[in-house]
């Protein structure tokens, strides 16, 4: 009787295998049926509000997939935020990611304020201007209350129109969203706008497609947490890397002048635009470490157009009576904060830049 | 019973593979129209 039920599962067991691991016209045509219907249900079922709620994390590859975080968070602030709340929003590249804690923030603007105020982060490293368009574009319907904004004159102020057409923005598809206002700054910097066809999965199939293997891990292993600050684990700059990183903080001058104008009128039609649903805009100037502003600053012309600079920035800000903080001066970095020309490692300065824009941030809501 | 066995054998290799296929595919058309995730390098 035990014999006969072992050897009736020993063939059950070799049946099962031979059909799992044996080819066969079956097999190759469920292959085929298998990758159509994912296929479809992409098509179908992914959605932005899918990837804002249950599909939030399974797309990150990783946890420093910072543009992964910033379609997922932001589609989750549009889809989730509470409007009537006035709410913050720190906003930039890998500068002022590395540079404040957002939490640490939320906690000091809650003490000081005594309401239940939330600091979104929406910062990635390479963040350009544009697509804080395109993100703020997406928010602006759920979100009340200040964006605090990086200004910088490189890939800010200075960046001239063919990073537009030839970078990252409109080739790759780093975000994976709609934003007419994106659509329309293209437009007018003369770059054409995406067609798009109204499927979000094959609209932006590369944003998906180049994120499936992390999607199969991901399912298995759960959603990914987004890591905010990444420095720490950077490996310090050889002396080259040092001098090259320098050399593009200097590099700036050459195409500030001719990119100016037009940049401080993309800033002014986001100013504009963003006070019509009541979200104010305030200006944060990037930190650099002291030793290399040393360097940077070793040359007269430098120093001149730098101070030129500050004070567009500061004409600029009056004339749409926006606060500009230029805090580094506040927070007393040191060099051994850094860990390259002006990325902040040490969570002791991070803490005490933080405390310093709280303030500044707590004034500003006290005023409005 | 031998059949049914089959069939759960064949069922678990055209899901496995069919998933497999998907992300091969996706990986292809990745490479294909230079489409990469963006890492931020600082230097």
């Amino acid at each position: 009787m035990e014999d006969s039920f072992i050897s009736h599962w020993h063939d059950f067991g070799r049946a099962f295998l031979d059909g799992a691991t044996k080819p066969s016209l079956p097999a190759l045509l469920g292959t085929l049926g298998v990758a159509i219907s994912i296929f479809l249900l992409f098509v179908t079922l992914l959605t932005p509000d899918f990837l804002a709620t249950k599909g939030y994390g399974y797309f990150f590859d990783g946890p420093t997939d910072n543009y992964a975080y910033l379609t997922s968070e932001t589609l989750r602030i549009s889809k989730t935020a509470k409007s009537p709340q006035k709410n913050i929003v720190l906003m930039g590249a890998s500068n002022i990611k590395e540079a404040v804690h957002a939490k640490h923030l939320e906690q000091l603007l809650q003490d000081k304020t005594k309401q239940p105020i939330k600091v979104y982060n929406l910062t990635a490293g390479g963040l350009f201007l544009w697509e804080e368009i395109c993100l703020l574009d997406k928010i602006r319907n759920r979100f009340r209350g200040i964006v605090v904004l990086q200004i910088t004159p490189t890939r800010r102020l200075a960046l001239d129109r063919d990073h537009l057409s030839k970078g990252g923005i409109t080739r790759h598809s780093r975000l994976a969203m709609y934003c007419p206002k994106f659509d329309e700054e293209m437009h007018i910097a003369g770059v054409s706008k995406p067609q798009w066809i109204g499927n979000y999965f094959l609209d932006f199939y590369k944003f998906f497609v180049v994120r499936l293997p992390a999607l199969l891990k991901n399912v298995v292993t759960g959603p990914v947490q987004w890591s905010p600050q990444q420095a720490h684990k950077w490996r310090p700059p050889t002396q080259k890397q040092w001098e090259r990183s320098v050399n593009h903080l200097v590099k700036w001058q050459k195409t500030y002048h001719e990119n100016r104008d037009t940049n401080f009128e993309v800033y002014r039609r986001l100013i504009r635009y963003l006070r019509e649903d009541g979200i104010e805009t305030a200006f944060l100037e990037a930190i650099r470490n002291p030793a290399a502003e040393d360097l940077i600053f070793a040359k007269p012309e430098v120093v001149k157009i730098y101070q030129e600079y500050k004070s567009d920035v500061i004409k600029f800000a009056q004339e749409m009576q926006i606060p500009y903080w230029d805090l580094a001066k506040f927070a007393n970095f040191k060099s051994e904060d850094f860990i390259d020309t002006v990325h902040l490692k040490k969570d002791k300065a991070r803490h005490r830049y933080t405390a310093v824009l709280a303030t500044r941030i707590t004034d500003m809501l006290s005023t409005q | 019973m031998k059949k049914v066995a089959r069939l759960l054998g064949i069922t678990l290799q055209a899901i496995v593979l069919g998933t497999l296929l998907f992300v091969a595919v996706g990986q292809l058309v990745a490479l294909k129209t230079d489409a990469r995730i963006f890492f931020y390098q600082a230097f």
